[in-house]
């Protein structure tokens, strides 16, 4: 299933993206893919809103363009995890982000990662990759 | 951002440019005003009001071409039922009244019902049948060459031009002038009764040697029309006698017009009009008003004919023809519509409603052998329902209060036919039914009812498949459908404007529209949000309370890029330019690479569009 996650730093920078396409959909949705990165960019105004009114981390489907869903996680340091998704699956989704929550916070844990900054290590990008394939 | 997928008539080479035929802005485009300021509640009030087919005499035909009018007497009368000035006072079934603000009236050629041409040859025609059986009484070939229906096509150049030459103007009203086109241009369908004539117009002048004989001829020649086989071709007659002020004598007209009322009954009107073109040496000529509903290829045939001089009328016939008409509507049209209202509601749709209708609905559906009914009286093979079925008339009678503003009758019976279409499969049926219903519901103040946001936009997309889908489909209705709609989730709230803008989202993915199309309803979603965001600043400059702050100035930031890209391939980088600079402001403060590559592509992509078509303005 086509999904595009993005971990979105607090001044609207990148700190992580990926787009996980499935074999069989390599050749569908190629065109619109650069879309993605300005529908997150977009919803980001949504979680703003939505983020007085929420009591959990999680804040489920925030928005919607055309057929693809927005959800997003919001972490208590102001980053934002934000995923695009086509077919509904709020459990799995919310187990996704629970753990990719944890991910991150070893990260930060790390002393040579600086916050907000762009995340290159490649072994935080496997973990994500595989728990990517096994929730979603 | 996207490949360049550009179709339509705009140049699109730089040798396609420089054979533009039109050097300058033509004249036709300076002198006179577009479209007067409306909102879109207005338009889409005035846009489905009464059409009256209009039939004129030999002489009555002359009359009017000598006056310069060459396509007859209808053409005399359209540019002044666009707006009628008195106020229209009409009853809803409860017998109280109400002011109808926007109503006007459509007046069409008679000509424009009739296929007899098409389907008989032109030796057969409709007016050949009845010059053939009374001579000089009509003349043999239609001087008006109207037609329902119009190309998207025409539409798109039509607009291209205004926005190339009037860009200023146009940039805040595009939307509606485009949705304005449309609703010019609606097609002759079966499954939607608002182009249906509801009354028609016979008129004869003083130039006919006997009056009263023709006018009864007139009214009983309409049997020789050749219409689609789901329209009837007789609406109730009322007649217009023209009184030549220059030629002849009024005592002896007023006599003649006494005689018809004796006749025929006291549905006459009485016109005088100087027969002498007017021209800008008289004292009293004034340049004669143009109609607003004009279609896309109408104006495009004014563009190209560029007439030098305006076409005047004088100013008393110019008082006598708007005193007719508001006499005409509150006379005759709307006292019509109210009885027939009354009359088809007693007849067929009040064993419809409530829940003595459910009952009979259900019986009839649960009991009957088959699973279409007992009687249904819709045709598959032709997807009709029958000429004069129930539901025939339900539907005009649903039109009939829809154009008297009674929203509430209206769209209680076109849930009934809703439920009739849905049993029958009738899917343009359905569709067309349910899209007027979002539409009465919107201008009804009590039927608010705001049913969750995102069902509402289901439902009205599965009626989008409707149109498209279904097996007899019709684009043009499906993109009327859309834009219409889309235009309704009104501007209030940001949760509407995100409903809003997640509607448009399906022009990139179908190609509802035309390139221009997109980029102007692109355009509309931009504006809604910058002024979201303008509204947002300006209030938290008074106080700043949290979580009342609410902006989008993301959102309007991807929507003015995505509007400005698409601006551009209509090449009119002028009306990128602005939008561009809007969303510039918002993405040059992140750092994303792939972001800003995207809006750097962009604006290099306006830059070589304003180098390659230098447009100086006169």
């Amino acid at each position: 299933m086509a999904s595009y996650l993005a971990i979105i730093g607090t001044k609207d920078n990148p700190v992580y993206e990926l787009e996980i396409i499935p074999i069989k959909e390599m050749n569908e949705d190629i065109l619109k893919s650069h879309l993605h990165q300005f529908v997150a960019h977009a919803s980001l105004d949504l979680i703003e809103q939505g983020q007085w009114t929420s009591n959990s981390l999680y804040l489920r489907s925030i928005d919607q363009f055309h057929d693809t869903m927005i959800s997003a996680f919001l972490t208590p340091s102001n980053i934002k995890f934000i995923l695009l998704h086509k077919t509904k699956n709020d459990d799995g989704i919310k187990l996704f982000f629970q753990e990719l929550h944890e991910l991150y916070i070893k990260m930060l844990m790390n002393p040579f990662y600086e916050p907000n900054q762009p995340i290159h290590s490649q072994a935080f990008d496997l973990r994500v990759r595989t728990l990517a394939k096994r929730q979603l | 951002m996207h490949d360049s997928q550009s179709s339509g008539s705009y140049p699109r080479t730089s040798s396609e440019w420089n054979s533009f035929a039109i050097d300058e802005t033509p004249s036709y485009i300076i002198n006179h005003e577009i479209f007067p300021d409306r909102t879109f509640a207005q338009l889409v009030q005035t846009a489905f009001s009464p059409r009256i087919a209009v039939l004129a005499t030999y002489d009555a035909d002359k009359l009017a071409y000598h006056k310069g009018f060459t396509q007859g007497f209808w053409e005399l009368l359209r540019p002044f039922g666009d707006e009628i000035r008195e106020k229209i006072v009409a009853h809803d079934m409860q017998g109280s009244t109400r002011t109808l603000n926007n109503f006007a009236l459509h007046f069409v050629p008679f000509d424009a019902y009739d296929m007899s041409v098409r389907t008989k040859g032109k030796e057969n025609s409709f007016r050949a049948t009845v010059a053939s059986k009374h001579p000089n009484l009509v003349l043999t070939t239609p001087l008006s060459d109207y037609r329902f229906g119009t190309n998207s096509k025409d539409v798109e150049q039509w607009l291209w031009y205004l926005a190339y030459f009037r860009h200023q103007d146009i940039s805040g009203k595009s939307a509606l002038l485009y949705t304005q086109q449309f609703l010019a241009g609606q097609p002759l369908v079966p499954f939607e009764t608002f182009n249906y004539p509801v009354l028609n117009l016979f008129v004869v002048s003083s130039h006919n040697t006997s009056p009263v004989d023709a006018l009864r001829v007139l009214i009983q020649s309409t049997k020789y029309a050749d219409c689609p086989t789901f329209l009837t071709p007789d609406a109730t007659p009322r007649y217009v006698f023209v009184h030549d002020e220059d030629k002849h004598d009024l005592e002896l007209s007023i006599a003649i017009f006494d005689t018809m009322k004796r006749s025929f009954g006291d549905n006459g009107f009485f016109l005088r009009l100087h027969s002498q073109k007017a021209t800008l040496d008289y004292e009293s000529a004034v340049p004669c008003p143009r109609p607003q509903w004009l279609s896309a290829q109408e104006h495009l045939k004014l563009l190209q004919a560029s007439e030098k001089t305006p076409f005047c009328i004088f100013q008393s016939d110019v008082q006598a023809i708007q005193r007719f008409v508001t006499n005409f509507s509150t006379l005759s049209v709307i006292p019509h519509m109210e009885r027939c209202v009354k009359k088809w509601d007693d007849q067929y749709a009040s064993t419809r409603r409530g829940f003595t209708g459910k009952l009979l609905f259900a019986s009839k559906k649960y009991f009957s052998p088959s699973g279409s009914g007992i009687a249904s009286n819709f045709r598959h093979a032709s997807h009709t329902y029958k000429r004069n079925s129930t539901e025939f008339f339900m539907r005009r009678l649903a039109d009939f209060s829809f154009m008297l503003g009674d929203w509430t009758h209206a769209i209680s019976v076109y849930e009934a036919l809703i439920r009739q279409y849905n049993n029958d499969q009738a899917h343009l049926y359905l569709a067309a039914a349910q899209e007027i219903v979002s539409i009465a519901r919107s201008f009804s103040p009590e039927d608010r009812v705001r049913n969750s946001e995102k069902s509402t936009l289901q439902t009205l997309q599965t009626y989008m498949s409707h149109y498209t889908r279904g097996v007899p489909n019709s684009h043009f209705h499906a993109a009327r459908a859309f834009l219409l709609l889309g235009q309704l989730f009104g501007s209030k709230t940001e949760v509407d404007i995100d409903n809003s803008a997640n509607w448009c989202t399906s022009l990139l993915f179908f190609r509802r529209l035309g390139p221009l199309g997109q980029a102007i309803m692109f355009q509309r979603i931009a504006n809604l949000y910058q002024e979201t965001c303008e509204k947002a600043v300006s209030a938290s400059q008074g106080a700043v309370t949290a979580g009342t702050h609410r902006s989008r100035i993301r959102k309007a930031a991807f929507w003015s890029l995505l509007a400005a890209e698409f601006w551009c391939k209509c090449r009119l980088p002028e009306l990128a330019t602005p939008l561009f600079s809007q969303s510039q402001g918002t993405y040059d403060q992140i750092r994303w690479t792939s972001i800003n590559k995207s809006v750097y592509n962009v604006s290099k992509e306006i830059d070589r569009l304003q180098k390659r078509y230098t447009h100086s303005d006169p």
